[in-house]
């Protein structure tokens, strides 16, 4: 049986470590990169619920607003503790000195970009974005995020049930372009993949790649056959083995490394 | 931590240095990530398990151990490496999908997973070591019972039974190493071929017929109905777990001697949880007080 270091039992607190959604989400931000002794910053629009918390055991944690027009707040420089918040403008350049952090994370904030720049095409502006995130990177450093599929027909989303409730209702990247956009951006060992159930709780990533897709999703599928009708099952079999659930899935998860 | 993976693949000489990566991850509600890796150059998948928590070193052991004896029934434990402060277990990846209540009941006409099932309490039994003393089963049940006796969760009942508890119980149950945790979402299919997995409580318990309560019980329902029919149902060819009889004959135990044991099973499954969370405890805490 699993013994702690210390021997103490694993379930010694109640809690598994991965019981709490909160800790889920902060596993799957966590897995591109070590964040001991690193920085994080987290830019955020609306409020999706915030990945950054204080059970974060980076050397520094921002998390930070972005807000339109000139109001953002002033801060500290170097920072100074190690959780802070801020706010900056979407207007004007990121007010973080260059190679200042080892993780920045797009919880949502590409969609949300997006949908504050409504009179631009939703890949430019997350093309625009990732092209000013990638400096105050440090080498090696990773952008990772979530965002709705931008590849989910319309008609599948609106069968679906529409957008969740409280999300933005632009998807700034699909499977394609997501990839596309951070290799452009400048970013190497980019990996996209689906994610569910929900962005604040997750359990599974599967890649977008077509080997990795159907593995994923075939596990998925039969995992819940037992609830399925046969004809029900046999056409998310056929979906599965096209590796269309990429294309369906609502939500992706995204990230890429800032070269050396 | 994927950078972690890949070190420990690529020192294991499993992958190239540059080799191109795919990962597909689950971060469960256990203590352990679990991911699947695609070496994309050679079409290789591997397992991966992957934990901050604990030292996987044990259930690397338990895992190597049950390759030995189950080699056809389990996926190849590869290698088992500590770095910056994660622990990981490589395997090799048996695509499958999970067993389901209805492949059992489709086995009745099936032969092939029935024999399949049948084989592997036969090889249990077949490549049990032995015990090494004369009363195989006190020392583990002495230690359940001290656990059990001492937890919040113990009710009237099961301090009742632990009170008259002795060795005259257990001790003409076989000693044959049980898997721990064997229930349907521990068992797959790959090709209609019986796979086992998550053997971290291998040899945990040595009392046979666990391993058969627990897949009749995960075949019946969790519940303590569900224990109670698999305790007072004398011939069990129509029911749900209609392969215990059979399985029980695999493993030299007689069934009626199996289904007396129903209580003790029950006793030794709360002990074998006893790290998996409060709620899994309360609900087998919950059976427990209702057979006993």
């Amino acid at each position: 049986m699993a013994q702690g270091s210390c021997g103490e039992p694993a379930g010694a607190t109640g809690l598994r470590p991965y019981e709490s959604a909160s800790a889920r989400l902060r596993a799957v931000y966590q897995l591109p990169v070590a964040v001991d002794g690193a920085a994080v910053l987290e830019l955020h629009l609306r409020d999706h619920g915030r990945v950054v918390d204080g059970e974060w055991r980076a050397r520094q944690v921002v998390s930070c607003r972005l807000v339109g027009g000139g109001c953002g707040s002033p801060i500290a420089n170097p920072l100074t503790s190690r959780m802070q918040t801020c706010q900056a403008s979407y207007n004007e350049p990121l007010p973080f000195a260059a190679a200042s952090f080892n993780l920045v994370i797009l919880h949502h904030t590409l969609d949300d970009l997006a949908t504050a720049f409504p009179q631009r095409r939703p890949r430019q502006v997350a093309a625009e974005w990732l092209g000013r995130i990638a400096p105050i990177l440090a080498p090696g450093g990773v952008v990772a995020g979530c965002g709705r599929n931008g590849s989910i027909p319309h008609c599948w989303s609106w069968w679906r049930g529409g957008t969740t409730s409280g999300f933005s209702e632009v998807a700034a990247l699909g499977v394609h372009s997501c990839q596309s956009v951070l290799l452009g951006a400048g970013f190497r060992d980019v990996q996209v993949s689906n994610l569910w159930p929900d962005p604040q709780a997750p359990s599974s990533i599967a890649a977008v790649e077509t080997e990795a897709s159907r593995r994923a999703f075939r596990y998925a599928l039969e995992s819940s056959r037992a609830s399925l009708s046969r004809s029900g099952y046999l056409v998310r079999r056929v979906v599965v083995e096209l590796t269309l659930n990429r294309f369906l899935e609502q939500h992706l998860f995204y990230w890429g490394y800032r070269r050396c | 931590m994927l950078n972690l993976v890949r070190q420990a693949l690529v020192c294991s000489g499993l992958v190239e240095s540059q080799a191109r990566l795919v990962f597909n991850v689950m971060v469960s509600r256990g203590e352990a990530i679990a991911l699947d890796v695609w070496d994309a150059d050679k079409d290789a998948w591997y397992h991966v398990q992957a934990c901050s928590h604990y030292d996987l070193s044990e259930r690397f052991s338990s895992y190597c151990l049950a390759y030995d004896r189950f080699r056809d029934r389990t996926p190849r434990p590869l290698v088992h490496l500590r770095l910056d402060g994660w622990s990981l277990l490589v395997a090799t990846a048996c695509e499958h999908r999970v067993l389901s209540v209805g492949d059992l009941t489709a086995a009745r006409r099936s032969a092939r997973l029935l024999e399949q099932l049948i084989g592997f309490f036969a090889t249990a039994r077949a490549s049990s070591p032995g015990a090494a003393d004369a009363c195989p089963h006190d020392r583990f049940m002495a230690e359940a019972s001290a656990f059990l006796a001492a937890s919040a969760g113990a009710g009237s009942a099961l301090e009742r039974f632990l009170q008259q508890a002795d060795g005259a119980l257990w001790a003409d149950i076989p000693y044959i190493p049980q898997h721990g945790d064997f229930v349907l979402n521990n068992l797959g299919s790959a090709g209609g071929d019986l796979l086992v997995f998550d053997w971290e409580d291998y040899g945990a318990t040595a009392l046979a017929g666990f391993d058969i309560f627990m897949i009749s019980l995960s075949v019946a329902g969790m519940s303590a109905a569900s224990a109670q029919r698999i305790r007072d149902t004398e011939d069990a060819a129509a029911c749900p777990w209609f392969f215990a009889q059979r399985a029980c004959a695999a493993s030299a135990l007689p069934y009626a001697r199996f289904r007396r044991a129903v209580p003790l099973y029950l006793l030794v499954f709360r002990y074998l949880k006893r790290n998996y969370g409060r709620e899994v405890g309360q609900r087998i805490d919950t059976i427990l007080e209702q057979v006993l």
